[in-house]
């Protein structure tokens, strides 16, 4: 089980995230809303372990995040985390080499999980010359590639043709249907969140405002969780 | 440690394979060290001057020109990583962050080899000094402050990368760090440049080990902190 257990996180004076505490279940798929700036990303990143919480506790199966627990986490961040001037094939073999994915293993893994995505024939063109959708999708090799436990995903149909946004479906329907496999992600798309989550949390101004199954739930009820802060839906 | 091994070179093949494609690092410090090496021939005369402090001026022109040279280059370098967010890929991963930090100490101490290799062939093209006698010294000693200078250079680059005023902050970060590393590089060299040998340069050499050896193993230690965001 991931949880957050009262998490606070501060930039300079502003929280991000105010007294938080969400958890998600193995084989579980939890869609975070919230407009831009309500703490999506930050949640994301600290379950992750890139952000360490201010205040409270990210646990891992009871455990804090340790190194070692991050090899068992894979995050699609807004930002690709890819090196323009190398190939995908190069990016994604440096990847599993950093998480101590067997030499041998590489190759093989590289050219299905990119067979998956659809970007195999382009495993060998520099990202620098990739559109946003195959540069997405390589993105999404990348935090993919050592088939981890838990799937952070933030975003992930950003800047995707509709095309693009039904081959990520698949792939994101594929691992929720994994059994055991914790799947995250963040979105403005409502009709997204219903369709792919089993579990609907909405953020704002940092907070926790909205948790609820998907069949106990519906768009009217998440649009009007927004509604009661200021700003209202993004 | 297989995988310590492997994560190290992994860094460093990125980092030669981006640079290789790029040129951009190892070009700009090349031109750097040529430029003030060829300025300062021109200030001093042919020969680099004459007398008793011929040898400490050329050493003390030579490494200074490096040391410039290689923060161009630190800043360069950092910049790929801030520009494709690669420290976040970093600390996301499971990888040692010891791995990652000699890794690219080693990606920075090989560009900076190179470009002292152009540099000591223009010293001893521009300064008539004779290289060749003590080539053997001159490498180790090169490679001793190298390694310094990387070690120390790849750790304020990191801390600084990620700030607005990291092109400010590095140099003034690094350099009162690197004063014990530059003046033991710049005496070694003139020892051997003058024709004074190891007794004069062996102590100096033994300092940039000890400190080679200490900033290693302490920026290993703390480079986790600085790859969080």
């Amino acid at each position: 089980m991931l949880e957050a257990l009262g998490v606070s996180r501060r930039y300079g004076w502003r929280w991000a995230l105010r007294d938080l505490s969400i958890s998600v279940s193995p084989g579980e798929t939890l869609a975070l809303l919230g407009k831009n700036g309500s703490g999506k990303t930050t949640l994301l990143k600290t379950f992750t372990g890139l952000f360490r919480p201010t205040e409270g506790v990210v646990r891992l199966h009871g455990e804090q995040i340790t190194r070692e627990a991050k090899g068992r986490i894979g995050l699609l961040s807004h930002e690709p985390m890819l090196y323009a001037g190398l190939s995908i094939r190069e990016n994604l073999v440096y990847f599993a080499k950093l998480f101590g994915m067997e030499s041998g293993d590489i190759p093989a893994r590289v050219e299905c999980i990119a067979e998956t995505l659809g970007i195999g024939e382009r495993l060998d063109e520099p990202v620098r010359v990739l559109s946003q959708g195959v540069r997405q999708r390589a993105a999404l090799a990348r935090a993919l590639l050592h088939d981890p436990e838990i799937v952070l995903l933030d975003e992930p149909y950003s800047g995707l043709d509709p095309e693009a946004a039904g081959r990520l479906t698949n792939v994101v329907r594929a691992l929720c249907e994994h059994r055991g496999r914790i799947v995250v992600f963040t979105t403005h798309d409502l009709s997204k969140a219903f369709e792919m989550a089993e579990r609907i949390a909405v953020l704002a101004g940092g907070r926790l405002v909205y948790e609820e199954n998907v069949e106990n739930s519906s768009e009217e009820d998440v649009s009007a969780s927004f509604d009661e802060f200021p700003g209202g839906l993004a | 440690m297989r995988r310590f091994f492997s994560v190290l070179l992994a860094v460093v093949e990125k980092d030669l394979r981006l640079e290789w494609r790029t040129k951009e690092s190892l070009f700009v410090m090349v031109v750097f060290a040529l430029l003030v090496l060829t300025l300062f021939s021109f200030a001093f005369g042919p020969g680099g001057g004459s007398g008793e402090n011929a040898r400490a001026v050329q050493a003390g022109i030579l490494w200074i020109s490096f040391l410039f040279a290689c923060v161009i280059g630190l800043s360069r370098t950092m910049g790929v990583e801030r520009e494709s967010t690669g420290f976040s890929a970093m600390y996301a991963s499971p990888a040692d962050p010891s791995a990652l930090y000699l890794g690219k100490v080693v990606s920075v101490a090989v560009l900076m080899g190179i470009m002292e290799l152009v540099g000591f062939a223009v010293l001893a093209v521009l300064y008539r000094a004779d290289v060749w006698k003590s080539a053997g010294a001159l490498v180790l000693i090169a490679a001793s402050a190298t390694l310094g200078v990387a070690a120390a250079g790849t750790l304020f680059s990191a801390m600084s990368a990620r700030t607005r005023t990291r092109e400010v902050l590095l140099p003034v970060l690094m350099f009162p760090v690197l004063v014990p590393v530059m003046i033991a590089a710049v005496k070694a060299t003139e020892a051997h440049l003058g024709g004074a040998g190891w007794a004069d340069s062996r102590d100096w050499i033994r300092l940039m080990l000890v400190y080679d050896v200490v900033f290693l193993v302490a920026a290993s230690l703390v480079y986790e902190y600085i790859l969080e965001e």
